[in-house]
């Protein structure tokens, strides 16, 4: 019997090779879909997986509250590891975890990397796979670990134990002098998923060789450690711990008045990065990254949307195949057949149909998930069928939920006519009922969302890029050359490329770095950015006055006591009148005065919301920066100059010119990536929609068939025909419209609002404009059909009849 | 074999009630061949259903046999009718996606008979009806004619103890239609018990009795004498 089956299965799929055709590659591309979504949450899943002992690894974390903002923050005081080894016996094992950029040298290449520096317990508590060397020689501070990929790109080989790796170390002197250390062993690198991302570690006491900041010792309070690691063996113990943690807050909170902790608490590591990235995210997080939920969320509705599309589709033309099968559905019951028996026929029919998908599924996977893996910088899919079983397991599931959802209707639905009326050829079949106008519907709704949120990404993107963030987003070069002698020497060595419009030193920079302190007017008391910038800066960044006066150059009064505001630090301690010559204090002694107010300046891009700043105006030996101004066409060449001169003039360190449009590239990134996903999602859908539509409406025309040919003979104008053929087609668009548009508005709202603070609301235009597509479609659709059965001879029609 | 006592057939829709069938009352022998007449609308293919078991009556006895089946369920009639009774159909009504070997081998493979068993008798039948150089080509690439022979054939491989034929002839022409009579006599001359409605009256005298219907009542039983054309 089975061979039976199978035999007219293959038949019945070889007479239809276009439905077979459209439907498998339809469902391929959902199932594709599916693969890269589930894929793209099994990354997210699996962040810091592999650590033995993530359950007992906690990380001390604390709450601030400020103005009745609750803060979460990852760092804790520097001089807390001690006191909870001297007095936290409860507190099995203790790491202090610090991070830096710095210049590496390796026989004579230089280059510039993350080094972090732990305390020797770090591998203890971590699991890595050290693949040349022994863990032991960690505890030696002439020794350094590097990972596989280092070894790799630096050595052609990853057994360099032994061989040497130089640290190019920048003393308070402004000099640069080399530290030699000894590769103690190689590790293999943890994955993009993972919260360490660092290519080279070494022993915390190196650590105070590097550090330049007086007050960061080993027992201040007023300074931080990125991260403090725990293991506690016991978990009973943590609530122990958090508690005696409390004592330590008064030492610190008198050591910072300015920013005042409330309690300490610890975070386990097992599944800490998604508690962290949650409302309110955790701020002065050292680790690396994790994943916007949304980044996880939107792949995943889409590419349900997008499977449900699929199954809509097969499940309307199944049913007007299986139309042409009422025959052999009679017959089988007249010879005896059961129904149970032709469910289950039509069934296994469905989940091969599916399988094909699948497989298709699988061959557009092996484009599609490298695809969407290069859409972000921050993933990393592996497309792997043998060493994940809950893969194949989805994939399974993914065969057998497809197959009844797009099967299962089809097949009770067919083999429910009588044998009778069907041989009599009395069963008359297709046309559309309830169920099919919902499956039509829902296409339509999901098509008409997507083309939302495709055209609502892309105006976004157009908005965001053309948003006025108060400073110059491109056409600036900035570069770390950490003291004023630095400065001084490379500014120098700029000057003679005529493309260098102006070169300004600062201690700070709009695009990676300000700090945050609390000031005062009078009884307000508002944190605010604080950036202390130097000569120039101002006009590098083609920032806007609007009231007051810029600093005057090499005036000590300014950089003593004068201070530009932002228009939003304005309005933020509710100056109604003129801003200029009002005194803030900051730091409880320190008096500024307002000498000019600047146009907004969005730091944190559109990100987050906007903050009030100040600006300071720092003396020539807090120059940490250098920023270069050219024209936007010209940024390669100018780049190439500086790099070239960079060589010339520090040859032991790496080039670290950053342009000011990298750090607004994510915005355009995220933009151009969801625009693209939902365009995609909108043309695949649109397209599924159109043939489901035509599949409908061939059905609808020829159950109507007998219908129109009265009708002409009656008199009937194309336009009366061509409305009785679609109107309820109409009216499904109609409702769809409203119900996709309503959809479309809201979700792209929530999803945009979920990731910027400021970005382009949907309008009444983007929403008539996808309507409008979507009826251009079901138009191409249908049109033809429609004007050919219009115009059909109804002699013709009403003899067939 | 068959016996029907007071069998109503009523359809209802929403605002009409139509009586296809009224107190039927009809037996029919073993080894039997007996035509069904009757105007269009009659109840001619209603009454042949419900005798195939393809249809429940609404009322009245049904004995198939030793068994009272008037009130089977679709599960019970389909058990029944797979080893029992045969279908022609003036349409042929064969499965296009089945090769004539396959579409003969149907049946069988509903009653479960072992490859080996389905093969010989599948092979046997088609011999039979002269139609073996035919086995691997599919209905459409077959007259009329051979189409209702391999129809026959699918009808008499489960050697049923009926065969119900519904206007056999209906989609032939003379020469075929009398072919596929002779066939439907010769079963019978076998054993086998032959209903058939008809609208032919030369088909009709192959049978050696003539049930007439009008409006949903036998009429007339016309009992002949002796087989002849």
């Amino acid at each position: 019997m089975i061979k039976n089956y199978l035999l007219i299965t293959l038949r019945n799929l070889l007479k239809n090779k276009m439905y077979i055709l459209i439907n498998t590659f339809g469902m391929g591309l959902a199932i594709a879909c599916c693969i890269t979504a589930y894929l793209n949450w099994e990354f997210q899943a699996t962040w810091d997986e592999g650590h033995a002992h993530a359950a007992k690894i906690y990380r001390v974390q604390f709450w601030q509250e400020f103005q009745g903002n609750a803060n979460r923050h990852g760092i804790a005081p520097m001089a807390l590891s001690g006191y909870i080894k001297q007095n936290i016996k409860e507190a099995d094992k203790v790491v202090r975890y610090m991070s830096g950029y710095c210049d590496m040298r390796i026989g004579e290449e230089v280059f510039g990397d993350q080094m972090v520096y732990a305390d020797s317990a770090f591998f203890d508590l971590f699991t890595y796979k050290l693949k040349y060397g022994n863990f032991a020689d960690f505890h030696d501070r002439g020794k350094v670990f590097i990972s596989d990929e280092i070894a790799r790109k630096y050595f052609n080989t990853e057994d360099v134990v032994g061989r040497p790796l130089t640290q190019i170390v920048l003393g308070a002197d402004g000099v640069r002098r080399p530290k030699e250390f000894e590769i103690g062993g190689v590790f293999e690198k943890l994955p993009l998923n993972s919260s360490f991302g660092f290519d080279v570690i070494t022993l915390f006491d190196n650590f105070w060789d590097v550090n330049l900041d007086k007050e960061l010792t080993e027992t201040s309070w007023k300074r931080w450690a990125h991260v403090l690691w725990l293991e506690v063996d016991n978990p009973a113990d943590v609530p122990v711990i958090e508690k005696q943690l409390q004592q330590y807050v008064e030492p610190q909170n008198l050591a910072r008045e300015d920013f005042k902790i409330k309690n300490y608490f610890l975070e386990n590591f097992d599944g800490m990065m998604a508690r962290n990235r949650a409302n309110p995210r955790l701020n002065s997080d050292y680790l690396g990254g994790g994943i916007p939920e949304e980044a996880v969320t939107v792949p995943a509705i889409m590419a349900g949307l997008l499977l449900l599309l699929a199954c809509f589709n097969f499940t309307n033309t199944s049913i007007a195949i299986s139309g042409k099968r009422l025959k052999e559905i009679g017959i089988r019951k007249v010879m005896g057949g059961l129904r149970r028996q032709l469910v289950l026929q039509f069934l296994g029919e469905n989940l091969l149909l599916c399988f094909f998908g699948l497989l298709a599924g699988l061959l557009i996977a092996e484009w599609l998930v490298p695809k969407y893996d290069s859409l972000w910088t921050w993933l990393s899919l592996d497309l792997s069928y043998t060493e994940n079983a809950g893969f194949l397991i989805f994939l399974i599931a993914l065969l057998v939920i497809t197959a009844v959802i797009a099967g299962s209707y089809p097949a009770f639905y067919i083999t429910s006519f009588e044998p009778v009326s069907i041989l009599k050829g009395k069963a008359r079949f297709g046309g559309t009922n309830w169920f099919t106008r919902i499956l039509l519907g829902g296409q339509f709704v999901i098509s008409i969302l997507a083309i939302i949120m495709g055209l609502a990404f892309y105006q976004n993107g157009n908005y965001q890029r053309d948003y006025d963030l108060g400073f110059a987003k491109q056409g600036v070069i900035s570069a770390w050359v950490n003291t004023e002698a630095g400065y001084n020497t490379y500014r120098d060595a700029l000057t003679s490329n005529p493309d260098i419009q102006l070169v300004a030193g600062t201690r700070h920079h709009i695009a990676n770095n300000w700090y945050n302190d609390p000031v005062k007017f009078e009884a307000t008391e508002r944190e605010v950015d604080i950036m202390e910038i130097g000569d120039d800066y101002f006009e590098v960044m083609d920032m806007t006055l609007v009231a007051g006066r810029k600093f005057e150059k090499d005036s000590e009064t300014d950089r003593k006591e004068s201070v530009l505001v932002t228009e939003e630090f304005v309005r933020e301690f509710g100056w109604k009148d003129n801003p200029i010559g009002k005194r803030i204090v900051w730091m409880d002694t320190v008096s500024l005065y307002v000498v000019g107010v600047v146009k907004n300046i969005y730091a944190r891009a559109l990100w987050q919301p906007i903050q009030p700043m100040m600006m300071r105006y720092a003396a020539k030996d807090k120059y940490q920066q250098v920023l270069v101004k050219t024209d936007p066409s010209k940024m390669a060449e100018v780049n190439s100059f500086m790099e070239k001169k960079w060589k010339e003039v520090f040859p032991n360190t790496q080039y670290n010119g950053q342009w000011i449009d990298q750090e607004l590239q994510e915005t355009n990134e995220i933009n151009q990536n969801v625009a693209g996903m939902f365009a995609f999602l909108g043309f695949f859908a649109a397209l599924m929609t159109g043939i489901g539509l035509f599949t409908l409406v061939s059905l609808s025309i020829e159950k109507k068939l007998k219908q129109i040919g009265v009708r002409k003979v009656l008199g009937a104008s194309m336009a009366n025909i061509t409305g009785v053929i679609n109107r309820e087609f109409i009216i499904n668009l109609g409702i769809s419209s409203v119900l996709g548009g309503v959809a479309g508005y809201f979700l792209a709202d929530i999803l945009m609002d979920s990731i910027w603070e400021y970005y382009l609301k949907l309008t009444v235009t983007t929403l008539l404009m996808s309507v409008l597509a979507m009826v251009i479609l079901a138009v191409l659709a249908v049109g033809s059909k429609t004007l050919k059965t219009a115009a059909l001879n109804p002699v013709n029609t009403l003899r067939s009849e | 074999m068959i016996r029907l006592k007071n069998i109503e057939k009523v359809y209802t829709t929403e605002e009409v009630e139509t009586t296809a069938l009224n107190s039927i009352n009809l037996e029919i022998k073993d080894g039997e061949f007996v035509a069904i007449m009757g105007p269009s609308g009659c109840g001619k293919s209603t009454l042949l259903n419900i005798l195939g078991l393809l249809d429940n009556p609404s009322n009245g006895e049904y004995h198939f046999g030793e068994n009272e089946v008037a009130k089977y369920s679709e599960r019970q009639r389909a058990q029944l009718r797979k080893g029992s009774i045969g279908f022609v159909f003036q349409s042929f009504n064969l499965i296009d996606e089945l090769t004539v070997y396959e579409n003969v081998e149907l049946p069988l493979l509903y009653m479960k008979v072992p490859s080996d068993e389905r093969k010989k008798r599948v092979e046997e039948v088609l011999e039979r009806m002269n139609i073996m150089h035919r086995r691997n080509h599919f209905p459409q690439q077959l007259s009329g004619g051979q189409q209702q022979r391999v129809a026959i054939s699918r009808a008499i491989v489960a050697k049923p103890k009926v065969i119900l034929a519904d206007e056999p002839t209906g989609n032939l022409d003379s020469a075929n239609g009398e072919e596929v009579m002779k066939l439907l006599s010769q079963l019978n001359e076998e054993g086998t018990t032959v209903i058939m409605v008809t609208h032919s009256p030369y088909d009709a005298n192959y049978a050696h009795r003539i049930v007439n219907l009008f409006d949903g009542k036998v009429v007339t039983e016309n009992i002949k004498e002796q087989f002849h054309i």
